[in-house]
């Protein structure tokens, strides 16, 4: 984008948005109390580049506080609050203040802030820039009365803007830029028009990957080369103790950093894997005998150690790992693999390990918001020790002679509970991020999520599976609608990791199980074709339920409670444990 | 550089080339408002590295207008 001039911008912004047109609207509102007009080609180009069909609306001009009272839950609020305008000269005004009227600005602000914070608490996702005051005091060796007055209420931000707020650091974006090309005086006399089209550029690359990470865009692992890549040398010809991986070796620190950077990314959740070239044996050798490493060989999920093409081994990794396949980042130091996979497999975000390796760490660094989570959740702390404990069952499986005997040595045990509030977020995060066994795709927001819960027509059920091996953590979620004499369910979708056990079909016993009991027979229930879906197109079906109407996109089903109870039986080897009805 | 300018104003106006012309005016183009003319000041800033004052801004009426305030912002 930033190599694209302003026209080119508009013109590409305006052919994106027709291409898109088919696809789920993305709605982003800007509030400001400036004018920010330019800030919607870029911001909508930034978008669409993404794929994602975002349409940027600007609210009218300096009511914000009125403005957000009628924004709905599903649109991302950007606002851009500047002090400078609170009055026509307030710069310069504020100067002369005494005291007194110092404090009347400050606490007139905070109380609108309150206000905003409370009309958009329902809000997925807001975007706050923080005050800044740079523009009018980097000359300043004192700070005078504006910087003060802008301090002290980015401490209030701080201290008080809800969880879904996130607070924009301005500073950051006009350090990157050099401040003075963020500005235009000129405009800001003429129309109120503050920042330039340098700015916005940088604004958007800035807060892109929040915006990315709420429609489930962000990566999920990092798949590395080894020689080279991981440590400096190829063990296969330098043997494992002459390879430099920590600065007992020349250059060793280089990569001692990058396996911090890993560390820190697996501690996150994001998974680790290995996409070599090499022998297992040699990569396996370097783990066990290098003491000085900082990462350990179980740090990594999934290591596919062979001599196929690259390509296709990252496709291996992606089905082994049941994710989808733009959620990898692959790393490597060869321009040839790098080529191969971005010809064979573009949606994969590919680095190449610089040239001059002390840049090595810092291109990670840079890097990192390609794996932007906002709330990390117990369960992405635990992920990666469930990838494991899967593969652990997986070659358990293969001494079974059939998958019930297989099943039932588990020990599976299912837990459910009912508007669970303590879990709200990740039943949100599931409900945004389960893609393929999930039966309407139906994505909310937690203010959403929250209504249900205080309703008394809804029920959300929320699963978790456990069995020997440990805890697959909260991975199922059900919301029931009920209506006149009729429960609909509105979404059922578990987590691709806990299928293949019958949970599913447990599940869908207790939802049912659930409705009965709540004095409902008639059943509502849908399947929504999407891109990824596919494999639950006919899940209803199996499970008795009947095809009411059918079109290519869309089933509807209908069922019976009493009925489907009498004719589905429970599965005797899957314990089923209600913590909250 | 009429072209390029030409050009430029049908990218940001999001109409065809042709149908800028000596005398094309906001009155002639929907998206020429404003906010369009700010957009259209921001392009012609950066193809040309130059910088408008506010006066020759407000005096961009039409096409013409616009080139010649270009030429003149380049010889100083």
């Amino acid at each position: 984008m930033k190599d694209l001039k302003f026209p080119e911008l508009i013109r590409a912004n305006n052919e994106l948005g027709v291409s898109l047109q088919s696809k789920d609207k993305v709605r982003i509102t800007v509030l400001a109390n400036i004018t920010v007009n330019q800030l919607k080609p870029v911001l909508e180009f930034s978008l669409r580049s993404e794929g994602l069909n975002a349409s940027v609306e600007i609210a009218d001009y300096d009511n914000i506080l009125q403005e957000s009272t009628s924004l709905d839950n599903k649109e991302i609020p950007i606002i851009f609050w500047e002090l400078c305008n609170l009055t026509e000269n307030f710069v310069y005004e504020i100067e002369t203040f005494s005291e007194s009227q110092i404090s009347q600005f400050v606490e007139k602000t905070q109380n609108e802030l309150l206000l905003l914070f409370d009309n958009l608490k329902t809000s997925s996702l807001v975007f706050f820039n923080k005050f800044s005051h740079r523009f009018y005091t980097h000359s300043t060796l004192i700070p005078n009365a504006y910087e003060l007055f802008t301090d002290s209420l980015n401490e209030f931000l701080q201290k008080k803007a809800p969880s879904n707020f996130i607070l924009v650091d301005s500073d950051k974006i006009f350090e990157i830029k050099s401040f003075l090309p963020c500005f235009d005086v000129r405009n800001y006399y003429s129309t109120k028009s503050l920042y330039t089209i340098d700015f916005f550029k940088e604004y958007c690359f800035f807060i892109l990957p929040a915006i990315l990470s709420a429609f489930s865009r962000s990566k999920k692992a990092i798949i590395l080369d080894c020689d080279n890549t991981l440590w400096k040398g190829i063990v296969g010809e330098d043997g494992w103790e002459n390879i430099a991986l920590s600065e007992k070796n020349k250059d060793g620190i280089f990569y001692k950093q990058v396996h911090l950077i890993l560390k820190s990314l697996g501690k996150r959740g994001i998974i680790l894997g290995l996409c070599s070239k090499n022998n297992p044996q040699d990569v396996e050798e370097v783990f066990r005998k290098r003491k000085d490493m900082v990462l350990s060989y179980d740090d990594f999920i999934i290591k596919v150690v062979n001599w196929n093409d690259k390509a296709s081994n990252l496709e291996t990794i992606a089905k082994k790992l049941n994710i989808g396949i733009d959620s990898l980042v692959f790393v490597d130091d060869s321009p040839f693999e790098i080529n191969l996979v971005n010809e064979r497999l573009p949606m994969i975000k590919t680095l190449k390990v610089p040239q001059k390796l002390y840049d090595y760490p810092a291109l990670l660094m840079d890097n990192l918001s390609l794996f932007f989570t906002r709330a990390t959740t117990e369960e992405d702390f635990q992920r990666a020790r469930m990838y494991r404990e899967e593969i652990q069952r997986d070659e358990l499986k293969s001494n079974f002679q059939n998958i019930d005997d297989y099943l039932a040595s588990l020990d599976i045990e299912v837990a459910l509970a009912n508007k669970e509030i303590e879990v709200l977020e990740r039943v949100t995060q599931l409900t945004q991020k389960t893609n393929q066994f999930n039966l309407t795709t139906k994505r909310y927001l937690p203010g959403e999520i929250l209504n249900m819960y205080n309703a008394e027509d809804f029920d959300v059920i929320n699963l978790s599976v456990s069995d020997k091996y440990g805890s697959s953590g909260l991975t199922g979620v059900c919301i029931i609608h009920y209506r006149q004499n009729l429960a609909e369910i509105d979404s059922f979708l578990l987590s691709c990791r806990i299928l293949g056990r019958n949970v599913e079909n447990v599940f869908l016993r207790e939802v049912v199980k659930t409705i009965h009991e709540r004095g409902y027979n008639k059943i509502s229930a849908s399947y929504k074709k999407t891109a990824k879906n596919v494999q639950v197109e006919d899940f209803y079906d199996r499970n008795c339920f009947t095809v009411v109407n059918a079109t290519d996109t869309e089933k509807n089903y209908a069922a019976d409670s009493q009925q489907f109870l009498t004719e589905i039986f429970p599965i005797s080897y899957i314990k089923v444990v209600w913590k909250k009805k | 550089m009429e072209e390029k300018i030409k050009k430029i104003m049908s990218d940001v106006f999001l109409v065809d080339i042709s149908e800028i012309n000596n005398n094309t005016s906001p009155e002639d183009l929907p998206q020429w408002d404003s906010i369009g003319h700010l957009n259209l000041i921001s392009s012609l800033e950066e193809e040309f590295s130059i910088k408008f004052d506010d006066e020759q801004i407000t005096q961009m009426l039409n096409f013409k207008l616009v080139v010649e305030i270009v030429k003149e912002t380049l010889k100083q």
